[in-house]
């Protein structure tokens, strides 16, 4: 900072002298007699070049006049901030207390012997401005009763907020308010910059608050931090999901759902970032992250032996990609926490050179606006990225050539014909459930029933199954009377539709709508979706390997029809597509699938018990229940 | 560069029915010439580059040969009794590998991916329907289904419904 002002002071004085010099030289040589009496002339001198409110910037006229007169002094804009201490060699500019934009103001002093003669400076007003850590809208559940501790990361009723007065030499900080006035729970360890958020020790419903923190210097700098407290029900190991169209302005992603959570390098409480806007996704496995949704966070990429970085290829079934090194984080959700596991970091470099083996032809999600979130949250039941019915396709166990997963590069990066590579199960991307400390076996999605499109909704994800009773500050997640679905050999079970016998099916909330073989219309505009001419009932009968049958009513809206009418929901009770051809699936071959997408989730609560995990008194994982 | 494999042994058709065939590969994987729009010498091809086991099954007008790949994906192409490659499916943990099975359909299926992408954000199975061209898939991580065939290919009286 001092170095750019002083930067900025040098140029602008060598600036002055050079134009005054050149005045000078052009004046010597254009011939003829010298007139008597120097011409006048004025060097501005500045102490800086730019200001805060607060600060205040002395400039010094040299003026060069035979009758020693000096100048005055003018300001543009006019009335932007005052003069003081005037005199005909200096004056003291004082930018105004409080303005919004930052100004370019110009200070001209005019020769009094010779008003022609004029020298101007320009002087940058920069605003006070607040900015804050976390940045973003935070979930918290109620209190409950406990007292917040020093290190609150870790606990799920407070949140430690840090604020920063940019351009404040004040030292004054910012003054911290919440509102609304009651129920909104309260601040303590208040300090000039950072105070300590308690939520509420009950609320009846999800509420809303807001942390505001206004700088004490100029008061029009202010920033505000919406935070969201859970009612009972939440818990440490409960995490918000709101179905709410996602993290990108002006962009809508239909039937997703996205938490938060912190990222921390491994083992430091300080070199930690919260990243929202992550889609919780039961149809995969893993976090992987967007670099751009942590810009402050340089995680460790895994190395092998060679010093290879290792790369991770996420296909998609639409044949998009994410592609990006493996890293160790450690992961806050809720109150819950897993130790170094593999993520997998997206660069949005557009240099980045992808294998051919991992691209396979498709779309690189590499941005938010692509991919329409920060990261995906892969939540499915197997413990990584590489293992279906406990068989694990990437770590040389079951076969030789490795599959398109894993791929080592030099640091340069990789080239398009690189062949994948078998990586150690320990090195894989890895469902970050199965890694928690405590609440480890699966995890609930619960959502309220929804009749018809809304703007959002808001539900749980509750880590663990059969592990808490709810007497301490851990929700009550057991598996009731939920009907089990135990999962075949490719962690599916079948759902019986319309004569069909769909083997694959599964319960996938990273899919935005359902997803099945039928004589439906296809939609004109979204020929990813259903339009029906009216509102359809159907329903459909899911059986595991092992359980009963239940039968499952759903509605099919047009989807043209709904996308059109409501461009602002995110929420589609309604929506489903094709996939297949129907009448192909009459003989129950395995590719016969019903994607039971996010829809299926609204008004149930849906387990997901990890493969090689135990849940008590039930069937041994992997499956699926609600 | 890639060693251009090609099969020089022609599967002559017809075969019987339910025949199984084991063939090992002694090459390294490589990629070979298109599947989809191909001859039969492509279905050779990606049986070598698949370091595969291939079962063959007449089905009248056409004959299907299921090849299981090293990584578990069975791929089955569908061969008419002219020769031709008229449609390809898939069924396993891992997304086949597009440019082996689609061969010259492979820009028309990522320009189509792409618009489709364009279209807006969201994650739902695949399903490209150009002028007789169709690609689909489904499904999630560990866990794809699809196929792509050219309805202009497709040998008479044969309905799509047949390709899994």
């Amino acid at each position: 900072m001092a170095c750019g002002r002083g930067g900025k002071l040098a140029r602008a004085v060598l600036t002055v002298l050079l134009v005054g010099g050149l005045i000078f030289l052009v004046a010597c040589f254009k011939g003829g007699p010298i007139p008597t009496g120097a011409p006048v002339s004025i060097t501005l001198i500045p102490n800086t070049t730019d200001v805060t409110p607060g600060q205040s910037v002395t400039v010094t006229a040299d003026v060069y006049d035979q009758t020693g007169q000096g100048a005055t002094w003018t300001i543009s804009p006019l009335n932007f901030g005052t003069f003081s201490k005037e005199s005909t060699m200096s004056v003291t500019y004082t930018p105004p207390n409080s303005f919004a934009t930052t100004e370019t103001v110009t200070i001209t002093a005019t020769s009094i012997a010779d008003p022609t003669v004029t020298s101007s400076v320009q002087i940058t007003a920069t605003p006070l401005s607040v900015s804050f850590s976390p940045p973003s809208a935070q979930t918290l559940n109620q209190g409950e009763g406990q007292t917040c501790p020093s290190q609150p990361l870790i606990l799920s009723s407070c949140l430690l907020i840090q604020a920063a007065v940019n351009g404040d030499n004040t030292s004054k900080g910012v003054r911290w308010t919440l509102s609304p006035s009651s129920g909104a729970g309260s601040l303590s360890s208040i300090q000039p910059l950072s105070v300590i958020y308690v939520a509420p020790l009950i609320v009846s419903a999800p509420t809303t608050v807001t942390v505001t923190a206004t700088s004490v210097a100029s008061p029009i700098a202010l920033q505000s931090l919406n935070i969201t407290v859970l009612p009972s029900g939440g818990g440490l190991n409960v995490a918000m999901v709101n179905v709410d169209g996602g993290p990108v302005p002006g962009q809508v992603y239909a039937n997703a759902a996205f938490t938060s959570l912190t990222i921390c390098k491994p083992g430091s409480t300080t070199a930690c970032q919260n990243i929202s806007g992550i889609l919780v996704d039961t149809g995969s496995y893993g976090l992987r992250i967007l670099q751009s949704g942590i810009p402050q966070l340089k995680l460790t990429q895994l190395l092998d032996a060679n010093g290879n970085i290792l790369e991770n290829c996420d296909s998609f079934p639409d044949g998009s990609f994410l592609w990006g090194p493996v890293a160790l984080a450690d992961i806050y959700i809720a109150g819950e926490f897993a130790s170094s596991a593999p993520v997998q970091v997206v660069n949005d470099s557009v240099n980045e050179v992808v294998p051919d083996g991992c691209a396979n032809g498709g779309n690189n999600l590499n941005t938010s606006q692509l991919l329409g979130a920060n990261g995906i949250l892969g939540i499915g039941p197997e413990p990584n990225d590489c293992t279906v019915g406990g068989v694990n396709y990437c770590d040389g166990s079951s076969q030789t050539v490795p599959p398109n997963v894993y791929y080592a590069c030099p640091s340069v990066g990789c080239k398009s014909s690189d062949s994948p590579v078998i990586v150690p199960a320990i090195r894989q991307v890895a469902n970050p459930v199965f890694l928690l400390n405590q609440d480890s076996n699966g995890v609930i999605l619960r959502f309220p029933q929804v009749s018809e499109s809304e703007v959002s909704l808001q539900g749980t994800m509750v880590f663990g199954i059969g592990t808490e009773t709810g007497s301490t500050f851990y929700a009550e997640n057991g598996l009731g009377n939920a009907t089990v679905f135990t999962l075949d050999a490719s962690d599916h079970f079948t759902t019986v539709f319309n004569g069909q016998s769909l083997t694959g099916s599964s319960f996938d909330s990273g899919s935005d709508g359902l997803f099945f073989p039928d004589e439906l219309p296809t939609c004109a505009q979204h020929t990813e979706f259903y339009c029906p001419a009216s509102v359809t009932e159907l329903s459909a009968t899911i059986e595991g390997t092992s359980q009963e049958r239940v039968l499952v009513d759903f509605s099919v809206a047009n989807a043209d029809d709904l996308l059109s009418s409501f461009p602002n929901d995110a929420v589609f009770p309604a929506l489903a597509g094709p996939q297949g051809n129907f009448g192909s699936c009459k003989d129950g071959n395995a590719s016969c699938v019903f994607d039971w997408g996010l829809p299926f989730f609204y008004g149930r609560s849906v387990y997901t018990a990890i493969d090689t995990q135990t849940v008590t008194g039930a069937p041994r994982p992997p499956w699926w229940a609600y | 560069m890639r060693k251009r494999v090609r099969g020089r042994i022609h599967l002559s058709v017809p075969w019987v029915w339910a025949t199984v065939v084991t063939l090992v590969a002694l090459v390294s994987p490589s990629r070979a010439a298109a599947a989809l729009g191909g001859g039969l010498d492509s279905v050779r091809a990606d049986q070598l580059r698949m370091n595969a086991t291939v079962r063959v099954v007449q089905r009248g007008a056409y004959t299907v040969y299921e090849i299981k790949d090293a990584t578990g994906t069975v791929v089955r192409e569908y061969v008419s009794n002219s020769g031709t490659v008229f449609g390809v499916a898939w069924q396993g943990p891992f997304v086949p590998d597009m440019r082996q099975i689609l061969g010259n359909y492979l820009e028309q299926f990522s320009r189509a991916a792409k618009v489709q992408r364009e279209g807006g954000v969201g994650h739902h199975p695949l399903d490209i329907r150009e002028s007789g061209f169709v690609v689909q898939n489904v499904g999630h991580q560990r866990a794809y289904s699809g196929r792509a065939y050219d309805e202009g290919l497709l040998p008479g009286g044969v309905s799509v419904s047949g390709l899994w």
